[in-house]
């Protein structure tokens, strides 16, 4: 069995800490080269230091993003239409609030962590997000 | 007084066996991971005509040789290529998408960039999965602290 649902299904066996830590890392392995190659290398994580930027954002967009805005999305439309609604917004959000560079990490937290939202839930996906941006601040 | 010497030197001496090129060697990983380092950093300088420039992003001795390769490591081999794997069903396919991304995550440094770290991926990734992620970081930290010591 291959594909997503093998992706899901590998992590399954895996601790709910692990799940988080796994998802924060892929993510990373797609949002950097993006950065890097796609838009233009601009701030990073690590000139932001602050705590602000590594516990306080990542739960204040998972909640409204993800446990508000998506599952209102998901009530009006398709699945998948609302997880591109939903990352086209994360874009934009990103791209005013952290820098046009990060409208890469936009993109990817959107969709990628949207999906693992739908099949893993809130908690783990907030702890992925939470690591995520503590990996880039010692990265 | 515990012996902590022993267990590291057994640690870097553990020997493995490798086909190469049709013929089977028994050699320690640490050896293989000095080499690979090395090699990956010739391809660069002679793909560049002069080492990453991990200076200009103002990155730290530290930064540069222990935590980006550990962390690299660990997104673009230990997690990608399996990620991958599991996607596609393809082992040739997921080493080749994880040095593609690797090499895209380079281009900061230049257009070039991208060929030597693709190459340097694909390299690495079969190392992975021929030994181990322990093979890839030592490499890694390699190819890194030989850059910055050539004035990368």
């Amino acid at each position: 069995m291959f594909g997503l649902d093998a992706l899901w299904a590998a992590m399954y066996g895996m601790e709910w800490y692990g799940i988080s830590i796994v998802l924060a890392l892929m993510a990373l392995g797609f949002v950097v080269p993006l950065r890097s190659a796609i838009f233009t290398w601009g701030t990073t994580y690590r000139q932001m230091r602050a705590r602000y930027w590594m516990l306080i954002n990542p739960i204040l967009e998972e909640l409204i993003f993800r446990l508000c805005l998506l599952t209102i999305l998901f009530t009006m439309f398709e699945p998948l239409s609302a997880i591109l609604i939903l990352t086209a917004l994360y874009m934009v959000y990103s791209g005013c609030v952290y820098g046009p560079v990060f409208a890469a990490d936009g993109l990817v937290l959107g969709i990628f962590f949207s999906l693992a939202f739908v099949e893993f839930g809130f908690v783990i996906v907030l702890v992925a997000h939470i690591f995520y941006k503590m990996v880039q601040a010692i990265w | 007084m515990v012996d902590l010497i022993t267990p590291i030197v057994e640690f870097f001496t553990r020997e493995v066996s490798l086909v190469l090129l049709g013929n089977r060697i028994i050699v320690s990983w640490s050896k293989i991971g000095l080499t690979l380092g090395l090699i990956t950093f010739l391809i660069a300088v002679v793909l560049n005509s002069r080492p990453q420039p991990n200076a200009a992003r103002g990155l730290t001795f530290m930064q540069t040789v222990v935590i980006a390769p550990v962390i690299e490591e660990v997104i673009f081999r230990l997690v990608l290529i399996p990620m991958f794997y599991i996607l596609f069903g393809n082992v040739i396919l997921a080493i080749t998408l994880s040095a593609a991304l690797f090499g895209l995550a380079h281009v900061v440094y230049g257009g070039m960039k991208f060929i030597d770290s693709f190459i340097t991926g694909l390299l690495w990734g079969w190392a992975f999965l021929a030994i181990g992620i322990e093979v890839t970081i030592l490499a890694h930290m390699t190819h890194n602290f030989l850059s910055t010591m050539s004035g990368g």
